[in-house]
């Protein structure tokens, strides 16, 4: 059972007056029944305000949300069907976990006899058999987790709302828990809006990713078009990584912009061209693979010196600084005794790969 | 309570939306603090302040003028001061053997159990108890062949007094004491002084705080101690409680009492202030909230350890053989006379004095529902929504709670023996002077716990389903149950104890335990009065056990520790 959501034009503002915060701006976003949609900014970006606006914790300044085709804006949280996992998992501690799960299905009078058996088979569902009598802190962080997802599982939520769940697990154990989410997503079909500031897991996980910043939807789009076709600079920073710099369109054509940088003419044929004006300064989005480092004496497209470098597993790191770029570029290099290798310190040629190359009005 | 109107809606929320609920709410808080807090207090301030039609400092003047009352100001500071200086001195002991001496376990629990034994007993307990012991005739005093020892006046006071309060000091200085780390002393010991010197320059300089807070709670207690003085005390050494109400019940000069109470007022809130101000200021004691490991106390030097010890032993022989004292004194004829044992005071307390005993727990369980709902109501506003004005609300709902007992009394008369609300005499009035004057307490702790617990569980709770009233129910209030239990218990407690406010406002109709107990030892009846006692005490534990049993029951597994993430 699942249902379409449709944000429209949702704002909201926290605070009168001067002081007063824009934390969502005109959102709007459809989210298509039984799709993951993974909000992904940085914190302060107002993803998990909109995740509590849709609850209904919050309600929001200006804006509808609609649920199914029903309108829900002014509805109580508990006349909405979502089902909501928190952060901190939220059990209730005084409860113990077979309370904890059947507490939706009481709140919506379900048959006494049936509950029981509907626990344990949620139970089964999230892997955590035989902890009904436990109360939350006899459980690990795995465990509370798993019975904050069965608390709400029970219930066969037609829209779930994720909160970071995966914030407060070390690492193997979030790994775990992603794939996991993921089967019980698919398996009870509901729609999901999943909220995290790691980019990683909103990959791995989304069916489309929606990138907010600051209190904007800056793109949506399935993970592999926001790494190859992003929207703006933020986007293509913010997805994988990217080298910014600073240049003058010199000439916009209909598919390619010249753009000059420390004296040198590009030919870039990515990006938002459409959108770029000659001679205003743009944006350039260089991720660190289509950077290639050159021994020093070649003729290279821009001259740069090694800050740094790091050995990462099947590369090597380098941060280059570089004349006509403001922060040190990052690039990637072939391990010692496969390719070049450069020593701190060292003097470098620098050349973009064009065809990775992406541009975007500032 | 209907479930409509928003339960639940955080603080989170950037605007103040008052519902009908809230706005309900606090209509009846304010309504019920401008007839039982401001209306009292502004009505006393009319009579000290009143006279020929005008205002005038004439009735202040008066009680200046009067070498009686004079003396009795001094009286009353120097008591205090005595009073703040010895329990203070006898907590600090008491606090360092509990937190820095290695002791075991059930001593620990014991000597805490010893010291707690004053707060829930009768204002009247140790003064009887010493009268008994010390007074004419007194058993210690045969037992040594002392002829007379004149207990009565500043010694007898001032002994009585140390010993009802010096477990506020013990409470205040063991929480200080306890956030000290040993590994401070172990840093000083390591580089090279030795136990005393490391005592002298980390111990005790950190302890000052506390210290001084201690001093002032006990300076204000002792202050406006009513129950002490006005049995040990005696003609010969007034003090100003017990003058303020001999002046109205003794010359029924009303004024005059009046005027003698707000004399009172002024050095009590200026302690009070000056402790909150002691408290705000605490923090930099050694609180870091790094979990390291904590060495285990390292403990006095041994003959120090032992001279605090035989100390603290002694002191808690003696507290027990003062509580045994009136044990035994309920159960014999004529105390001092007579030794034989009797039922015959039991009989008496069951008859003629039924009327009181039932009368006061009457009186105590309403103003403990009464003062629940208020507290929980209140502290809900207070940590839940953003109320207009809520630092006035806040201070006006313990105003009552820091002026001192006789003032609040003497306001009560004032204000609800005439005027638009005559209430003189009946229960309300008891009642409602208990809940305004004592729920301070069970506000204040409803609302701090209230606080700690994550919106978060409340949010989950109507995200699964739960309508706000079921969230209230099963989520909030078992969760903050402990709490509002605390301030119930205090509430009853004192509800069945008080006496220095209560005692003007008694009637035929309505009389109390503590009024009834003080009739008896005017009357030298010491046996009744133990007999009382002793009832008062098993009803105050007894219904201590019932509201303890009571949160069981409702919210077991009510874990603190899980409360936050």
């Amino acid at each position: 059972m699942s249902l379409e959501i449709s944000l429209r034009q949702l704002s909201k503002r926290f605070g009168r007056g001067k002081e007063s915060v824009m934390a969502v701006d005109r959102v709007s976003l459809d989210v298509a029944p039984g799709e993951l949609v993974a909000f992904l900014g940085p914190s302060g970006s107002g993803k998990t305000t909109i995740l509590r606006l849709i609850a209904g914790f919050e309600r929001p300044t200006e804006g509808r949300i609609v649920i199914g085709g029903q309108e829900v804006t002014d509805l109580e949280p508990n006349a909405r069907g979502i089902g909501f996992i928190f952060q901190n998992y939220a059990l209730f501690p005084h409860m113990s976990v077979f309370d904890n799960i059947a507490y939706g299905l009481r709140a919506k009078r379900a048959p006494e006899g049936e509950i029981p058996r509907k626990v344990a088979d949620v139970l089964e569902m999230v892997g955590l058999e035989g902890v009904e009598k436990r109360f939350p802190n006899q459980l690990s962080g795995g465990e509370q987790q798993r019975v904050a997802l069965a608390r709400v599982f029970v219930l066969d939520p037609r829209l779930l709302l994720m909160d970071e769940p995966l914030a407060n697990l070390d690492a193997n154990l979030r790994t775990r828990m992603l794939a996991e989410i993921r089967r019980l997503q698919r398996r009870s079909g509901a729609s999901c809006i999943y909220v995290t500031h790691d980019q990683k897991e909103a990959m791995t996980l989304a069916d489309r990713v929606a990138v907010l910043n600051r209190g904007r939807l800056e793109q949506v789009g399935t993970p592999l078009m926001l790494y190859e076709a992003p929207e703006n600079l933020f986007v293509a920073d913010f997805i994988g990584q990217a080298n910014i710099l600073v240049g003058l369109a010199e000439r916009v054509s209909g598919d390619f912009a010249d753009v000059s940088l420390g004296g040198r003419v590009l030919r870039i044929r990515r990006g938002r061209i459409d959108r770029l004006k000659a001679g205003t300064r743009v944006g350039l989005a260089v991720r660190p693979c289509a950077v290639h480092l050159q021994g020093p004496g070649k003729e290279t497209f821009l001259a740069g010196r090694v800050l740094g470098r790091v050995f990462a597993g099947d590369r090597m790191e380098y941060e280059i600084e570089a004349e006509g770029a403001e922060a040190p570029l990052r690039a990637y290099g072939a391990l010692p005794g496969k390719g070049n290798v450069f020593s701190e310190g060292s003097a470098v040629g620098i050349d973009f790969d064009p065809a990775e190359v992406m541009v975007f009005p500032l | 309570m209907e479930a409509g109107a928003g339960f639940g809606q955080t603080v989170r929320d950037g605007r103040a939306r008052l519902d009908p609920l809230t706005l309900a709410l606090l209509f009846v808080l304010w309504a019920g603090l401008s007839v039982f807090v401001l209306y009292p207090l502004a009505r006393l301030l009319a009579v000290v302040f009143a006279a020929d039609g005008g205002v005038s400092i004439e009735n202040l003047a008066k009680v200046f003028r009067n070498t009686y009352t004079r003396k009795a100001l001094v009286n009353s500071l120097v008591l205090a001061a005595a009073v703040a200086v010895s329990g203070t001195f006898w907590g600090y002991l008491f606090a360092y053997s509990a937190t820095r001496i290695p002791l075991p376990r059930a001593f620990r629990l014991f000597l805490r159990g010893v010291v707690i034994l004053p707060f829930v007993s009768p204002p009247f307990t140790s003064s009887i108890a010493l009268t008994l012991a010390l007074g004419p005739g007194g058993m210690l005093l045969r037992l040594f062949h002392v002829p007379d020892l004149n207990l009565y006046g500043f010694p007898g006071t001032w002994i009585a007094e140390t010993l009802t309060y010096f477990p506020i000091a013990f409470l205040a200085l063991s929480a200080i004491l306890e956030a000290i780390d040993p590994n401070l002393e172990e840093a000083a010991a390591s580089l090279g002084g030795s136990r005393w010197r490391a005592f002298r320059t980390v111990t005790l300089p950190l302890s000052v705080p506390g210290i001084a807070s201690s001093f002032l709670l006990l300076f204000g207690a002792s202050l406006t101690d009513f129950a002490t003085p006005l049995v040990m005390a005696g003609h010969a050494f007034p003090v100003l409680t017990t003058q303020a109400y001999l002046q109205i019940t003794g010359m029924y000069d009303l004024r005059g009492g009046a005027a003698i109470s707000f004399v009172l007022l002024l050095p009590a809130l200026a302690v009070y202030l000056l402790q909150q101000a002691w408290v705000e200021r605490r923090s930099h004691v050694t609180r870091t909230g790094r979990g390291g490991p904590r060495s285990a106390p390292r403990g006095a030097g041994r003959l120090a350890g032992i001279l605090v010890l035989s100390a603290v032993s002694a002191m808690t022989l003696f507290i027990l053989f003062l509580y045994s004292i009136i044990f035994l004194g309920s159960f014999v004829k004529v105390w001092g006379v007579d030794h034989s044992l009797t039922l015959k005071n039991y009989a008496y307390v069951f008859t003629v004095g039924l009327k009181a005993v039932r009368d006061t727990v009457l009186v105590a369980l309403a103003a403990t529902v009464f003062g629940t709902v208020v507290a929980v109501a209140t502290g809900f506003l207070s940590a839940r929504r953003e109320v207009p004005f809520r630092r006035t609300l806040g201070f006006i709902s313990l105003l009552n709670y820091i002026l001192p007992g006789t003032v609040v009394g003497i306001a009560y008369v004032v204000a609800f023996n005439s005027g638009p609300l005559v209430l003189t005499g009946t229960m309300t009035i008891l009642v409602a002077l208990c809940v305004f004057r004592y729920d301070a307490v069970g506000i204040r702790s409803t609302a701090a716990s209230l606080r700690q617990i994550d919106p978060s569980l409340e949010e989950a709770s109507l995200s699964l389903g739960a309508s706000r009233k079921r969230t209230f129910f099963r989520i909030t209030l078992p969760l903050v149950a402990p709490a509002v239990a605390g301030g119930a218990r205090y509430l009853f407690v004192v509800s069945m104890t008080a006496i220095s406010a209560t005692v003007f406002l008694v009637s035929v109709r309505w009389s109390l335990l503590t009024v009834r107990i003080l009739e008896c030892v005017t009357e030298l009846l010491f046996a009744e009065a133990a007999a009382f006692s002793v009832v008062l005490i098993l009803i105050v534990f007894a219904a201590s056990g019932a509201i303890l049993l009571l949160v069981r029951l409702f919210a077991p597994h009510v874990l603190s520790d899980a409360r936050r993430s």
